[in-house]
């Protein structure tokens, strides 16, 4: 693969979002929602930092997750259905390249997004009464780790069904990915082997998204091991992969007009 | 439209070629012919039952180098999937494709071609100069030279003032002349247009065409598909008439050059048949009673006529002029149909 | 123009139409408000349902269970869903500890209703073992209510021994300890507080306290604990 063309595509992609008025809806809109909690301090009753530090990373997934289904799965069907693909693929670049680069285009902007939140969450804790902890970067990062995982998912459906179905299937696996743990703690209490290996397999074949959730823990002080670090971006490195190679096989073989 | 920059220095398929002062691109190694067609077929399915639809079928040409190599065809015809399967844009069910001496699925075998598609659609968000940079670097072109390459194409096209207006307040004609500029970047060996009068205006149909001969001269080879035959006319070396998914005629320039026939009006002199002059005799007319249909194919035989008309003091009622050219092969190939 | 009056006069009418419909609404439903509804089954739903983002939706109930008790203080209902609200927040954020500490606090002031109270805080204590505050609210329930000195003197003393404990839990174990008749223990905790407590305040009720207690107890050693008085001025 050709680093030079996948980074012009990662590029334009990023150019094309950043240009792209939605983003700057969205962030607007984390803004406000951060800003929101300050409104709703009377309510908090003692759990303002608390509930002003749930919320700000919750927002920081939440519009990621929102940039991802809206975008990253039209992103190539969009491009397939107006032409541009064409031109594009006309050129040496081959059919990998372009998904690869489009997938690092999008999450060169995730990159940006969740850090502009991020710097607007440290300085809205710095004015409550609560402070911002190293600690919470973990949180962010992990976040950005679902993310990429769930880019590679939406790149991969954008890449088989119409640009509605990805957006759909891809919520759908942000759903069944945050349940996956509960399925096979699910199947482990039925009586029989085959929904406990069913459910076993459900866990292991679909991403666990839970394992980026450290939000919790690190609300109420809990450090987030090197360990946890080092495992999840393993596990999400690897997952994003598979469905990248996944995406790139399906895509080799399809008509472009 | 100017080519203030004359970008290749000599019409030799086999010189070096400098696009950039300075930078040399190494000789390619000598191949006869640009592009190679042989039993291309593909076919489509579509609907519930999957009913397979014909679209092309045992398509072969050979495209020369340095030649302008036309596929004209109704709209349907199959040349906009002849050329989707020649760019692997759709993969073909069976047949082989050269480019330039390559198999036509390397992504390398593309590095030297150019493509226009038939309704170019490119980032609305980016200024023509972003949309040029963008594919410089897809094309690996060396980024010391890019924007001077960018600069000479636009100038080319006529879009040297417009390259810094985002693409979505282009108007049709100057998305066009973009396309063009961006199939010209990276100073391709081999051009492949679809449709690239769609849009433009006469005096910009008029340019492109200046253009296409240009590059000809240069040395490009070009493949360009219509349904336009006045334009095809004008520019083509070789025409490969498509119907019906198939390759149904193809003609050389001397065959497409339109070319005037006439048929001469006179009366026949007193007397029957066996008493006509003799060359009246070979000339085998038409005749109604005393009315002489005299066909002369072309402006010696006209002149011959008329004399030996005068010599034989038949009076020329009127001379009618016929033109026959590719038109009529196109027509005649969609009337008949058949295949050669 | 007129056109343009046309489509303006439409579109104002259309809006009195919608706010007059919602008035309408308001009224319809508000007769319905006095029977109270909640549009969930329990909290292992929600955690489910709620896809990674526990904590904010631990939160969204949280700010819920606030108006809603606001609503109660007003006669607006009878806090029915006090358990099932409560229990639903412990168990989407099991170390929201405000949580268990108002709802005791509403359990005992609004209904009397200590046991329950008490199970409440047990709840959070069980989930989170390293918060004093919550021993601390047990203690001082047992303190207050039950004047279960000796009980309420543990609780100080088990929240005293938490990571995020300060003096208050300290202080309040060496009162219990007094009034539970503990001298000694007391006067150990006084002197433990004097030794680990930052504050100048507090290092001087410490050392009172401390010559309080010794003199209590040599008082004690001497003429006993049936001693009435009077003491001679040497003590």
């Amino acid at each position: 693969m050709n680093p030079r063309h996948i980074l012009a595509l990662a590029h334009n992609t990023y150019r094309e979002t950043v240009r792209d008025r939605i983003f700057y809806l969205v962030a607007v809109f984390g803004f406000v929602m951060l800003a929101s909690t300050a409104v709703l301090s009377p309510l908090t009753v003692g759990a303002q930092a608390k509930i002003m530090t749930d919320v700000g990373l919750a927002a920081m997934v939440v519009f990621g997750l929102l940039v991802v289904v809206f975008v990253g799965s039209s992103m190539v069907r969009k491009e397939m259905e107006k032409g541009t693909i064409v031109t594009i693929l006309a050129k040496p670049v081959g059919r990998r390249e372009y998904l690869f680069g489009k997938f690092l285009g999008l999450n060169m902007t995730l990159t940006a997004m969740l850090a502009v939140m991020a710097i607007l969450f440290a300085v809205m804790l710095l004015f409550a009464p609560g402070e911002f902890s190293p600690r919470f970067l973990s949180a962010v990062y992990l976040a950005f780790l679902e993310l990429t995982l769930i880019n590679a998912v939406a790149v991969f459906f954008s890449t088989c069904v119409s640009s509605v179905l990805a957006a759909v299937f891809t919520l759908g696996a942000f759903v069944v990915g945050h349940l996956s743990q509960a399925l096979r703690e699910f199947g482990r209490l039925q009586s029989g082997p085959l929904q406990e290996r069913l459910a076993d397999a459900v866990y292991y074949l679909v991403p666990n998204l839970e394992v980026f959730n450290v939000r919790g823990a690190v609300v109420h002080g809990d450090p987030v091991t090197a360990g946890h670090l080092m495992w999840a971006t393993v596990y999400g490195v690897g997952w994003s992969l598979i469905l990248l190679i996944l995406a790139g096989g399906v895509f080799a073989r399809k008509e472009l007009r | 439209m100017h080519n203030p920059v004359n970008i290749r220095t000599a019409p030799d398929q086999h010189a070096a070629v400098s696009v950039v002062p300075g930078h040399t691109q190494p000789a390619d190694p000598p191949v006869a012919e640009a592009m190679s067609v042989v039993d291309l077929t593909k076919g489509f399915r579509s609907g519930l039952l999957r009913r397979r639809l014909r679209g092309i079928e045992g398509i072969s040409f050979t495209v020369k180098r340095g030649e302008i190599f036309a596929l004209l065809g109704h709209n349907g015809a199959g040349k906009t999937t002849t050329i989707n399967c020649l760019l692997n844009l759709c993969r073909p069910d069976a047949g082989r494709v050269t480019l330039l001496g390559k198999d036509h699925a390397d992504p390398s075998a593309r590095r030297d071609v150019g493509y226009l598609p038939e309704r170019p659609y490119f980032f609305e968000h980016l200024t023509g100069w972003e949309l040029l940079r963008f594919y410089g670097d897809l094309l690996d072109r060396p980024r010391a030279g890019l924007d001077t390459e960018i600069a000479t194409v636009l100038a080319r096209v006529g879009m040297a003032e417009a390259s810094n207006r985002r693409l979505r307040k282009l108007s049709k004609g100057m998305l066009q002349r973009l396309g063009i500029a961006q199939a010209l970047l990276g100073d391709p060996k081999l051009l492949i247009m679809d449709e690239p009068m769609s849009g433009l205006d006469p005096m910009g149909r008029r340019d492109v065409r200046e253009l296409l001969r240009a590059l000809r001269a240069e040395g490009c080879t070009i493949l360009l598909s219509s349904h336009i035959v006045p334009d095809i006319e004008m520019l083509a070396d070789t025409v490969a008439i498509i119907n019906q998914g198939r390759v149904a005629r193809t003609c050389s320039r001397d065959e497409i050059t339109a070319r005037s026939s006439y048929i001469v009006h006179t009366e026949s002199p007193a007397g029957g048949t066996d008493q006509w002059p003799g060359w009246l005799q070979e000339a085998c007319p038409e005749q109604a009673g005393r009315a002489l249909r005299i066909a002369a194919p072309d402006t010696a035989e006209l002149r011959d006529i008329l004399e030996n008309c005068h010599g034989s003091s038949m009076s020329v009622r009127s001379v009618e002029t016929q033109r026959t050219g590719l038109e009529d092969l196109f027509m005649a190939v969609q009337e008949h149909g058949g295949t050669t | 123009m007129i056109l343009r009056l046309g489509r303006l006069l439409s579109l104002v009418v259309l809006m009195v139409v919608v706010v007059v419909s919602l008035q309408g609404l308001d009224r319809e439903t508000s007769a319905l408000r006095h029977d109270e509804r909640l549009y969930f089954p329990s909290g292992e739903f929600l955690v489910e349902s709620s896809l990674g983002f526990r904590e904010v939706m631990a939160d969204w109930l949280w700010f819920r269970f606030i108006q809603y008790y606001g609503a109660f203080k007003q006669g607006g209902n009878d806090l029915r869903y006090l358990g099932l609200i409560v229990r639903s927040i412990n168990r989407l954020d099991p170390r929201f500890t405000e949580a268990y500490r108002l709802a005791s606090f509403i359990y005992w002031s609004d209904f009397g209703q200590i046991p329950q109270a008490l199970d409440i805080l047990r709840r959070g204590v069980m989930n989170n073992p390293d918060h004093a505050g919550l021993r601390f609210q047990i203690g001082f329930m047992h303190y207050v209510v039950d004047h279960d000195y000796p009980r309420a003197a543990r609780w100080f003393e088990m929240a005293a021994e938490c990571s995020d404990a300060t003096d208050r839990e300290g202080r309040f174990a060496a009162f219990a300890r007094q009034r539970a008749g503990d001298d000694r223990v007391s006067l150990a905790l006084w002197s433990d507080l004097l030794e680990t407590s930052s504050s100048p305040q507090m290092q001087d009720l410490a050392a009172k306290m401390i010559r309080k207690l010794e003199r209590a107890i040599r008082i004690d050693k001497i003429y006993g604990r049936n001693f009435v008085g009077p003491i001679p001025e040497a003590f």
